[in-house]
């Protein structure tokens, strides 16, 4: 419209111009413009009548997976010269095949078809409207819309398949699993001796101790292995996020909780989900496939956030998880966190803490000159402090470099429950 | 073809006006048109340089008419800009799209149309110089009234699309 405008101020000028001084030439001179105004005026495009639609190839995928979007347009009009369409891709999808504009002319009931290919990182996508502009063959007369085109794409964050991760929980479920029950009965492992009942196995007595005793024969107990309440913790809250090297920490700690979420689940566990950061992001517990999903779909969502109320993890609202459960806490951890945690676990909360380590991941992507190093030192050195007190406390910590593979880390520090932490909560 | 008739229109233009105004002795302005043009042929990119180079290209000739320009040169230079204006614009337009259907059909389509304006638009102008046509009052006011209704027209046009 800014050409009318200013073909129309300059035409309206010389006229003017013309007509005051009484100048036939310079009325002349407005002709030509007069005559393009005409022709923008007389092939301009009247309303515009357009269609659009989107099919996507799919709507849940995992990172980097390509997704093959076409976008048609039909004009249900008249003739449209000059059409210019344009659909908008933007974080957290980037476009890898095909072009997302298309410049052609459009007769009545005919169809333009864009059709691109895109891939992108962990988040949810909303397909904005598609922005359509007509004009003249001149491009003097100029005619925008938007067209809703709705479709929506979740990408996943990664999974990573762990190996055996081992938890121990005050209390267990009803149904077999693979998580020790505390309680004897058929199992795997050695649980404790107790007196000779009918219907005991022959190979379960124990015959060196019934040898020492006169009473009778003992039977050995094993421990019952069941399924577990996990209730996995993300920390969303920016005071948590590292950013280094164009990247950022917590992309990190949603693909741990993943990973975690996925091998819980895996192993029968009923697995519930809280993103603790700007609001409560709460995911109700669930068991297999169904619960796998809701949790993904959950952690393609989550972002970083702040909030006052929830800047610290005292407010960890502790009832939506079952009484002395398994607690898995994703969170780079600070100094701050100690008590809350601590209180967790007085509370009679089994507490995991998975911690990618900030203190590496900055530091990595920092100059090496002495201050850093320095620095570096000093914050490690607080961060150690900060861990061993979890540990004190009768957390188990994880501390994970995110340079090396997660599942390494979880295989080293969880493939097998350290022995000294075995008797740690055992009931009486 | 789009970017060589553009090249074309924006020499024609220079080449009219700037010629015919230093031809008159009005030395400053010639430099100027010539300077713009080879300013708007170098520095395409810029996004106003069309519009500001049609802006002066016209005001240059009003001023080489009144210093005794050739109206046919004044009227054609005028006529090149605005064909060069259109084509930058034309062309942004396509550049803009990262993908044409028929670009070569469009292209021609364009041309077609733009050629026939401004050949009518400059057939038309340069009919009075052949056909002298003595403007009395009123139909001078009969003009300025058909001014003023056809730019309430372009306006009420604008108007609704915004």
């Amino acid at each position: 419209m800014r050409k009318a405008l200013l073909l129309g101020s300059l035409a309206y000028g010389l006229l003017l111009l013309g007509l005051t001084t009484l100048n036939g030439v310079l009325l002349a001179l407005a002709v030509p413009m007069i005559v393009f105004l005409g022709a923008a005026l007389l092939y301009g495009p009247g309303t515009l009548a357009l269609n659009a639609s989107r099919t996507i190839s799919a709507d849940r995928v995992f990172e980097n997976t390509p997704v093959t979007v076409r976008l048609s347009v039909t004009n249900t009009g008249g003739h449209l010269e000059e059409v210019l369409i344009e659909d908008a891709i933007f974080h957290p999808l980037h476009v890898v095949d095909g072009q997302t504009s298309l410049f052609t002319s459009l007769a009545p009931g005919e169809t333009a078809v864009l059709e691109y290919v895109v891939q992108g990182q962990r988040g949810h996508f909303a397909f904005p409207d598609v922005r359509v502009s007509a004009a003249d063959r001149l491009g003097l007369m100029q005619r925008n819309t938007a067209l809703a085109a709705a479709q929506e794409i979740t990408v996943l964050p990664q999974v990573l398949k762990l190996r055996r991760v081992a938890i121990r929980p005050l209390r267990t479920r009803a149904y077999a699993g693979p998580v020790p029950a505390r309680q004897g009965g058929s199992g795997i492992e050695f649980f404790g001796v107790r007196e000779y009942q009918t219907g005991d196995a022959l190979r379960w007595i124990n015959w060196k101790q019934s040898a020492r005793h006169s009473r009778g024969l003992f039977t050995n107990e094993y421990e019952q292995e069941r399924i577990a309440d996990v209730g996995l913790i993300l920390d969303a809250r920016f005071r948590s996020d590292v950013h280094a090297h164009n990247d950022s920490l917590f992309e990190y700690a949603v693909q741990a909780t993943a990973s975690l979420a996925d091998a819980f689940l895996s192993d029968g566990n009923r697995v519930g989900l809280l993103i603790y950061g700007g609001f409560l992001d709460w995911t109700f517990p669930g068991y297999g496939k169904v619960q796998r999903e809701r949790i993904l779909q959950a952690l393609a969502r989550a972002e970083p956030g702040e909030s006052l109320v929830f800047e610290s993890l005292s407010y960890l609202p502790t009832q939506y998880f079952p009484v002395r459960s398994q607690i898995v806490v994703v969170s780079p951890l600070c100094k701050d966190d100690i008590v809350p945690l601590v209180r967790l676990r007085a509370n009679g909360y089994q507490v995991l803490a998975v911690s990618p380590d900030p203190v590496h991941f900055e530091a990595g992507g920092l100059p090496p000159k002495a201050e850093v190093a320095l620095a570096a030192r000093v914050a490690y050195v607080e961060r150690t402090l900060t861990l061993r007190r979890l540990q004190q406390a009768g957390i188990q910590v994880v501390s994970w470099k995110v340079d090396t593979p997660f599942d390494q880390t979880v295989h080293a520090s969880l493939g097998r429950m350290p022995h000294w932490f075995r008797g740690i909560g055992v009931e009486a | 073809m789009t970017h060589a008739l553009w090249m074309a229109s924006v020499v024609l233009a220079v080449g009219t006006l700037g010629g015919s105004l230093v031809a008159t002795g009005a030395w400053l302005w010639g430099v100027l048109v010539l300077g713009l043009g080879a300013l708007w042929l170098a520095r395409r990119k810029w996004q106003r340089i069309a519009s500001w180079s049609l802006f002066f290209f016209t005001i240059a000739a009003v001023n080489g008419l009144w210093r005794g320009v050739a109206p046919f040169w004044g009227i054609a230079g005028v006529t090149a800009a605005l064909v060069a204006w259109d084509l930058d614009h034309f062309a942004r337009r396509l550049e803009k799209a990262a993908l044409q259907a028929n670009p070569s059909e469009l292209e021609q389509r364009h041309m077609r149309r733009l050629l026939a304006v401004s050949g009518t638009g400059l057939s038309l102008a340069l009919l009075p110089l052949i056909v002298r046509v003595e403007l009395h009052l009123g139909v001078a006011l009969l003009l300025g009234a058909l001014a003023v209704v056809g730019l309430s027209r372009v306006v009420a046009f604008i108007k609704p699309a915004r």
